[in-house]
Protein backbone atom coordinates (compact mmCIF):
# COMPACT_ATOMS: atom_id res chain seq x y z
CA UNK A 1 0.00 0.00 0.00
CA UNK A 2 1.51 3.14 -1.10
CA UNK A 3 1.39 6.43 1.21
CA UNK A 4 -1.43 8.06 -0.88
CA UNK A 5 -3.57 5.25 -0.09
CA UNK A 6 -2.76 4.91 3.34
CA UNK A 7 -3.72 9.11 3.81
CA UNK A 8 -6.67 8.54 1.50
CA UNK A 9 -7.64 5.29 4.03
CA UNK A 10 -6.92 7.67 7.14
CA UNK A 11 -9.23 10.77 5.32
CA UNK A 12 -12.26 8.79 4.90
CA UNK A 13 -12.13 7.31 8.28
CA UNK A 14 -11.60 10.62 10.28
CA UNK A 15 -14.49 12.14 7.53
CA UNK A 16 -16.48 8.91 8.61
CA UNK A 17 -15.76 9.68 12.10
CA UNK A 18 -16.76 13.29 11.86
CA UNK A 19 -20.28 11.94 10.50
CA UNK A 20 -20.97 10.06 13.23
CA UNK A 21 -20.26 13.22 15.61
CA UNK A 22 -22.77 15.18 14.26
CA UNK A 23 -24.82 12.23 13.82
CA UNK A 24 -24.83 12.07 17.71
CA UNK A 25 -24.80 15.91 18.00
CA UNK A 26 -28.06 15.48 16.08
CA UNK A 27 -27.03 18.06 13.51
CA UNK A 28 -28.00 15.57 10.84
CA UNK A 29 -29.94 12.79 10.75
CA UNK A 30 -29.61 9.02 10.07
CA UNK A 31 -30.29 8.65 7.00
CA UNK A 32 -27.91 11.15 6.01
CA UNK A 33 -25.35 10.08 8.21
CA UNK A 34 -25.95 6.38 6.19
CA UNK A 35 -25.03 8.48 3.15
CA UNK A 36 -21.94 10.00 3.82
CA UNK A 37 -20.50 7.10 5.67
CA UNK A 38 -21.55 4.91 1.91
CA UNK A 39 -19.78 8.13 0.18
CA UNK A 40 -16.38 7.30 2.52
CA UNK A 41 -16.59 4.05 2.63
CA UNK A 42 -16.74 3.83 -1.47
CA UNK A 43 -13.78 6.18 -1.35
CA UNK A 44 -11.90 4.54 0.76
CA UNK A 45 -12.30 1.18 -1.04
CA UNK A 46 -11.48 3.18 -4.27
CA UNK A 47 -8.52 4.33 -2.76
CA UNK A 48 -7.30 0.23 -1.32
CA UNK A 49 -8.42 -1.40 -4.32
CA UNK A 50 -8.09 1.28 -7.26
CA UNK A 51 -8.22 -1.56 -10.07
CA UNK A 52 -11.96 -2.66 -9.73
CA UNK A 53 -12.73 0.36 -11.86
CA UNK A 54 -9.78 0.12 -13.84
CA UNK A 55 -12.22 -0.99 -16.76
CA UNK A 56 -14.73 1.83 -16.60
CA UNK A 57 -12.12 4.44 -16.44
CA UNK A 58 -11.05 3.01 -20.28
CA UNK A 59 -14.34 3.21 -21.16
CA UNK A 60 -14.39 6.80 -20.48
CA UNK A 61 -10.94 7.27 -22.13
CA UNK A 62 -9.08 8.19 -19.11
CA UNK A 63 -5.77 6.92 -18.62
CA UNK A 64 -5.12 7.26 -14.94
CA UNK A 65 -8.01 5.88 -12.48
CA UNK A 66 -6.62 8.82 -9.98
CA UNK A 67 -7.86 11.37 -12.65
CA UNK A 68 -11.21 9.87 -12.76
CA UNK A 69 -11.73 9.81 -8.99
CA UNK A 70 -10.27 13.71 -9.06
CA UNK A 71 -13.09 14.17 -11.42
CA UNK A 72 -15.49 12.34 -9.44
CA UNK A 73 -14.63 13.94 -6.71
CA UNK A 74 -14.94 17.43 -8.70
CA UNK A 75 -18.15 16.86 -9.51
CA UNK A 76 -19.79 16.14 -5.87
CA UNK A 77 -17.68 18.91 -4.72
CA UNK A 78 -19.57 21.67 -7.39
CA UNK A 79 -22.92 20.33 -6.78
CA UNK A 80 -22.65 20.64 -3.04
CA UNK A 81 -21.16 24.27 -3.43
CA UNK A 82 -24.14 25.12 -5.65
CA UNK A 83 -26.63 23.58 -3.29
CA UNK A 84 -24.91 25.24 -0.35
CA UNK A 85 -25.39 28.77 -2.00
CA UNK A 86 -28.99 28.06 -3.32
CA UNK A 87 -29.59 27.18 0.41
CA UNK A 88 -27.38 30.09 2.34
CA UNK A 89 -29.52 32.89 -0.38
CA UNK A 90 -32.50 31.04 0.99
CA UNK A 91 -31.58 31.49 4.77
CA UNK A 92 -30.49 35.08 3.60
CA UNK A 93 -34.04 35.95 2.14
CA UNK A 94 -35.96 34.56 5.05
CA UNK A 95 -33.67 36.12 7.69
CA UNK A 96 -33.63 39.41 6.06
CA UNK A 97 -37.36 39.33 5.63
CA UNK A 98 -38.10 38.07 9.44
CA UNK A 99 -35.94 41.13 11.04
CA UNK A 100 -37.53 43.78 8.23
CA UNK A 101 -41.14 42.33 9.62
CA UNK A 102 -40.12 42.67 13.34
CA UNK A 103 -38.86 46.21 12.79
CA UNK A 104 -41.92 47.64 11.31
CA UNK A 105 -44.36 45.47 13.50
CA UNK A 106 -42.89 47.21 16.05
CA UNK A 107 -43.53 50.67 14.78
CA UNK A 108 -46.78 49.92 13.62
CA UNK B 1 -53.02 66.67 11.06
CA UNK B 2 -50.16 65.60 12.99
CA UNK B 3 -46.98 67.31 13.14
CA UNK B 4 -45.17 65.10 9.99
CA UNK B 5 -48.29 66.05 7.85
CA UNK B 6 -47.95 69.59 8.93
CA UNK B 7 -44.19 69.42 7.90
CA UNK B 8 -44.52 67.67 4.43
CA UNK B 9 -47.32 69.67 3.25
CA UNK B 10 -45.58 73.03 4.21
CA UNK B 11 -42.43 72.09 2.99
CA UNK B 12 -43.22 70.45 -0.19
CA UNK B 13 -46.88 70.97 -1.36
CA UNK B 14 -49.35 67.80 -2.05
CA UNK B 15 -46.27 65.12 -1.99
CA UNK B 16 -45.70 63.54 0.95
CA UNK B 17 -42.49 62.63 1.59
CA UNK B 18 -40.50 61.02 3.78
CA UNK B 19 -36.45 60.98 4.52
CA UNK B 20 -35.21 57.74 5.05
CA UNK B 21 -31.75 57.53 6.79
CA UNK B 22 -30.32 54.09 7.20
CA UNK B 23 -27.26 53.74 10.12
CA UNK B 24 -24.81 51.60 11.63
CA UNK B 25 -23.17 52.41 14.10
CA UNK B 26 -23.17 56.48 13.34
CA UNK B 27 -22.93 57.76 16.64
CA UNK B 28 -20.86 60.53 15.43
CA UNK B 29 -22.00 61.79 12.88
CA UNK B 30 -25.77 61.54 13.14
CA UNK B 31 -26.68 64.01 15.27
CA UNK B 32 -25.21 66.59 13.19
CA UNK B 33 -26.82 65.31 10.46
CA UNK B 34 -30.19 65.19 12.17
CA UNK B 35 -29.79 68.59 13.21
CA UNK B 36 -29.91 69.57 9.94
CA UNK B 37 -32.06 67.76 8.92
CA UNK B 38 -34.84 68.62 11.36
CA UNK B 39 -34.66 72.48 9.96
CA UNK B 40 -35.89 71.39 6.68
CA UNK B 41 -38.09 68.57 7.55
CA UNK B 42 -39.45 66.53 10.50
CA UNK B 43 -40.82 63.75 8.32
CA UNK B 44 -37.64 61.38 8.80
CA UNK B 45 -37.34 57.70 8.97
CA UNK B 46 -34.11 56.09 10.93
CA UNK B 47 -33.40 52.67 10.60
CA UNK B 48 -30.98 51.53 12.63
CA UNK B 49 -28.97 48.29 11.21
CA UNK B 50 -28.32 46.40 14.11
CA UNK B 51 -26.11 49.54 16.01
CA UNK B 52 -24.14 48.77 19.15
CA UNK B 53 -24.08 52.55 19.69
CA UNK B 54 -26.12 54.95 20.67
CA UNK B 55 -27.39 55.79 17.41
CA UNK B 56 -31.05 54.82 18.36
CA UNK B 57 -31.00 57.14 21.14
CA UNK B 58 -29.86 59.90 19.29
CA UNK B 59 -32.19 59.33 16.20
CA UNK B 60 -35.39 59.01 18.91
CA UNK B 61 -34.49 62.49 20.23
CA UNK B 62 -35.62 63.43 16.39
CA UNK B 63 -37.83 61.65 15.05
CA UNK B 64 -40.39 58.94 16.29
CA UNK B 65 -39.86 56.19 13.31
CA UNK B 66 -36.81 54.91 14.39
CA UNK B 67 -37.09 51.27 13.39
CA UNK B 68 -34.34 49.14 14.49
CA UNK B 69 -32.86 45.37 12.90
CA UNK B 70 -32.61 42.64 15.58
CA UNK B 71 -28.49 42.16 13.88
CA UNK B 72 -26.71 43.80 10.79
CA UNK B 73 -27.91 43.31 7.15
CA UNK B 74 -26.87 46.13 5.41
CA UNK B 75 -27.20 49.13 3.70
CA UNK B 76 -29.57 47.32 1.39
CA UNK B 77 -31.38 45.68 3.02
CA UNK B 78 -32.14 48.94 5.67
CA UNK B 79 -32.92 50.71 2.74
CA UNK B 80 -35.63 48.74 2.14
CA UNK B 81 -37.04 48.49 5.55
CA UNK B 82 -37.41 52.36 5.48
CA UNK B 83 -38.92 52.38 2.08
CA UNK B 84 -41.46 49.79 3.18
CA UNK B 85 -42.77 51.57 6.03
CA UNK B 86 -42.69 54.55 4.65
CA UNK B 87 -44.38 53.57 1.54
CA UNK B 88 -46.92 50.73 3.12
CA UNK B 89 -47.03 52.15 6.67
CA UNK B 90 -46.98 56.10 6.22
CA UNK B 91 -48.15 55.94 2.76
CA UNK B 92 -45.57 58.24 1.22
CA UNK B 93 -45.75 59.38 -2.04
CA UNK B 94 -41.81 59.51 -2.15
CA UNK B 95 -38.90 59.07 -0.32
CA UNK B 96 -35.36 60.74 -0.48
CA UNK B 97 -32.32 58.60 0.64
CA UNK B 98 -29.54 60.23 3.24
CA UNK B 99 -26.41 58.71 4.25
CA UNK B 100 -26.31 58.74 7.99
CA UNK B 101 -22.70 59.66 8.38
CA UNK B 102 -23.65 63.31 7.63
CA UNK B 103 -22.00 63.30 4.38
CA UNK B 104 -25.29 64.73 2.25
CA UNK B 105 -26.23 67.93 2.96
CA UNK B 106 -30.00 68.06 3.42
CA UNK B 107 -30.11 71.60 1.92
CA UNK B 108 -30.84 70.16 -1.53
CA UNK B 109 -33.70 68.48 0.16
CA UNK B 110 -36.36 70.98 -1.56
CA UNK B 111 -34.72 70.26 -5.01
CA UNK B 112 -35.55 66.89 -4.74
CA UNK B 113 -39.10 67.16 -4.23
CA UNK B 114 -39.02 69.68 -7.37
CA UNK B 115 -37.12 66.97 -9.33
CA UNK B 116 -39.49 64.37 -8.01
CA UNK B 117 -42.55 65.77 -9.06
CA UNK B 118 -41.26 65.19 -12.92
CA UNK B 119 -39.21 62.02 -12.53
CA UNK B 120 -39.93 59.08 -10.69
CA UNK B 121 -36.25 58.66 -9.38
CA UNK B 122 -33.60 61.59 -8.50
CA UNK B 123 -30.04 61.52 -8.75
CA UNK B 124 -27.71 63.40 -6.19
CA UNK B 125 -24.63 63.94 -8.23
CA UNK B 126 -21.84 64.46 -6.10
CA UNK B 127 -19.27 67.63 -7.76
CA UNK B 128 -17.07 64.88 -9.25
CA UNK B 129 -13.34 66.33 -8.99
CA UNK B 130 -13.98 69.39 -6.22
CA UNK B 131 -13.27 68.10 -2.99
CA UNK B 132 -13.89 64.42 -3.48
CA UNK B 133 -10.53 62.36 -3.33
CA UNK B 134 -8.95 61.14 -6.62
CA UNK B 135 -9.44 57.36 -5.54
CA UNK B 136 -13.45 58.11 -5.28
CA UNK B 137 -12.95 60.08 -8.26
CA UNK B 138 -11.11 57.56 -9.99
CA UNK B 139 -14.04 54.83 -8.87
CA UNK B 140 -16.80 56.60 -9.91
CA UNK B 141 -16.22 57.42 -13.13
CA UNK B 142 -15.24 53.86 -14.08
CA UNK B 143 -18.82 52.54 -12.05
CA UNK B 144 -20.26 55.07 -14.96
CA UNK B 145 -18.18 54.14 -17.99
CA UNK B 146 -18.61 50.19 -16.97
CA UNK B 147 -22.34 50.64 -16.58
CA UNK B 148 -22.74 52.45 -19.82
CA UNK B 149 -20.92 50.06 -21.48
CA UNK B 150 -22.71 47.25 -20.30
CA UNK B 151 -26.40 48.67 -19.77
CA UNK B 152 -26.00 51.58 -22.38
CA UNK B 153 -27.18 54.33 -20.06
CA UNK B 154 -24.83 56.68 -18.48
CA UNK B 155 -25.76 57.38 -15.02
CA UNK B 156 -23.25 59.89 -12.95
CA UNK B 157 -21.95 59.00 -9.68
CA UNK B 158 -23.40 55.67 -9.02
CA UNK B 159 -22.54 55.54 -5.42
CA UNK B 160 -23.82 57.77 -4.22
CA UNK B 161 -26.49 57.33 -1.54
CA UNK B 162 -28.18 60.26 -2.19
CA UNK B 163 -30.80 59.91 -3.54
CA UNK B 164 -35.23 60.15 -4.04
CA UNK B 165 -37.41 58.10 -5.62
CA UNK B 166 -40.92 58.03 -5.85
CA UNK B 167 -43.64 54.84 -4.84
CA UNK B 168 -44.28 53.62 -8.51
CA UNK B 169 -40.35 53.93 -9.15
CA UNK B 170 -39.63 51.70 -5.65
CA UNK B 171 -42.18 49.22 -6.59
CA UNK B 172 -40.36 48.93 -10.09
CA UNK B 173 -36.71 49.08 -8.78
CA UNK B 174 -37.44 47.01 -5.81
CA UNK B 175 -33.81 45.98 -5.08
CA UNK B 176 -32.00 42.66 -3.62
CA UNK B 177 -28.79 43.71 -2.45
CA UNK B 178 -29.00 43.80 1.40
CA UNK B 179 -24.95 45.46 1.61
CA UNK B 180 -23.49 48.47 -0.06
CA UNK B 181 -23.70 47.22 -3.57
CA UNK B 182 -27.42 48.35 -3.08
CA UNK B 183 -26.49 51.89 -5.29
CA UNK B 184 -25.07 49.81 -7.66
CA UNK B 185 -27.74 47.63 -8.39
CA UNK B 186 -30.61 50.71 -8.48
CA UNK B 187 -28.60 52.26 -11.30
CA UNK B 188 -28.43 49.08 -13.13
CA UNK B 189 -32.05 48.86 -12.51
CA UNK B 190 -32.75 52.32 -14.02
CA UNK B 191 -30.73 51.93 -16.63
CA UNK B 192 -32.16 47.85 -17.82
CA UNK B 193 -35.43 49.71 -16.94
CA UNK B 194 -34.71 52.78 -19.20
CA UNK B 195 -36.30 54.61 -17.04
CA UNK B 196 -35.71 58.38 -17.21
CA UNK B 197 -34.14 60.13 -13.84
CA UNK B 198 -33.97 63.62 -12.72
CA UNK B 199 -30.05 64.75 -11.16
CA UNK B 200 -29.53 67.01 -8.25
CA UNK B 201 -26.12 68.78 -8.08
CA UNK B 202 -24.97 68.10 -4.71
CA UNK B 203 -22.02 69.39 -2.34
CA UNK B 204 -20.65 66.25 0.11
CA UNK B 205 -18.94 66.73 3.06
CA UNK B 206 -16.28 64.12 3.86
CA UNK B 207 -14.79 63.74 7.44
CA UNK B 208 -11.63 62.07 9.28
CA UNK B 209 -14.41 58.98 10.07
CA UNK B 210 -15.05 58.29 6.69
CA UNK B 211 -15.76 54.62 6.23
CA UNK B 212 -15.93 55.26 2.02
CA UNK B 213 -15.28 52.25 -0.50
CA UNK B 214 -12.10 49.67 -0.38
CA UNK B 215 -10.74 48.53 -3.37
CA UNK B 216 -11.93 44.96 -2.66
CA UNK B 217 -15.41 46.50 -2.19
CA UNK B 218 -14.50 47.66 -5.91
CA UNK B 219 -13.63 44.51 -7.33
CA UNK B 220 -16.94 42.98 -5.07
CA UNK B 221 -18.94 45.88 -6.94
CA UNK B 222 -17.67 45.23 -10.24
CA UNK B 223 -18.35 42.01 -10.25
CA UNK B 224 -21.87 42.15 -9.15
CA UNK B 225 -22.23 44.30 -12.31
CA UNK B 226 -21.13 41.84 -14.43
CA UNK B 227 -23.14 39.05 -12.78
CA UNK B 228 -26.57 41.29 -12.98
CA UNK B 229 -25.93 42.30 -16.75
CA UNK B 230 -26.03 38.42 -17.50
CA UNK B 231 -28.83 38.12 -15.45
CA UNK B 232 -27.45 35.85 -12.40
Amino acid sequence: MILLQILSLLFGLFMIYMARIHLMKQHIQVAEFYLWSSVWLVFILLAIFPQSIAGFAQNLKIARIFDLLVIIALMILAYLTFHNRINYKKLEQKLEKIIRKHAIDEKK
Amino acid sequence: MNSDTYSITFLIGSMKLFVIIPGYNEQFYLEQLLEKVTKITRSIIFVDDGSTDKSTKIAAKYTRHVLSHLVNLGKGAAMMTGAEYAFRVLNADAVVFLDSDDQHDPIHLPEFEKKLKKFHIVFGVRNLGSDMPLGRFLGNKSASVLLNLLFGAYIPDVPSGYKGMTKKAFNKLKWKSSGYEVETEIAVRVAQLRMPFGIVDIQSIYHDRDKGLTLLDGAHITQKIIQWRFGL
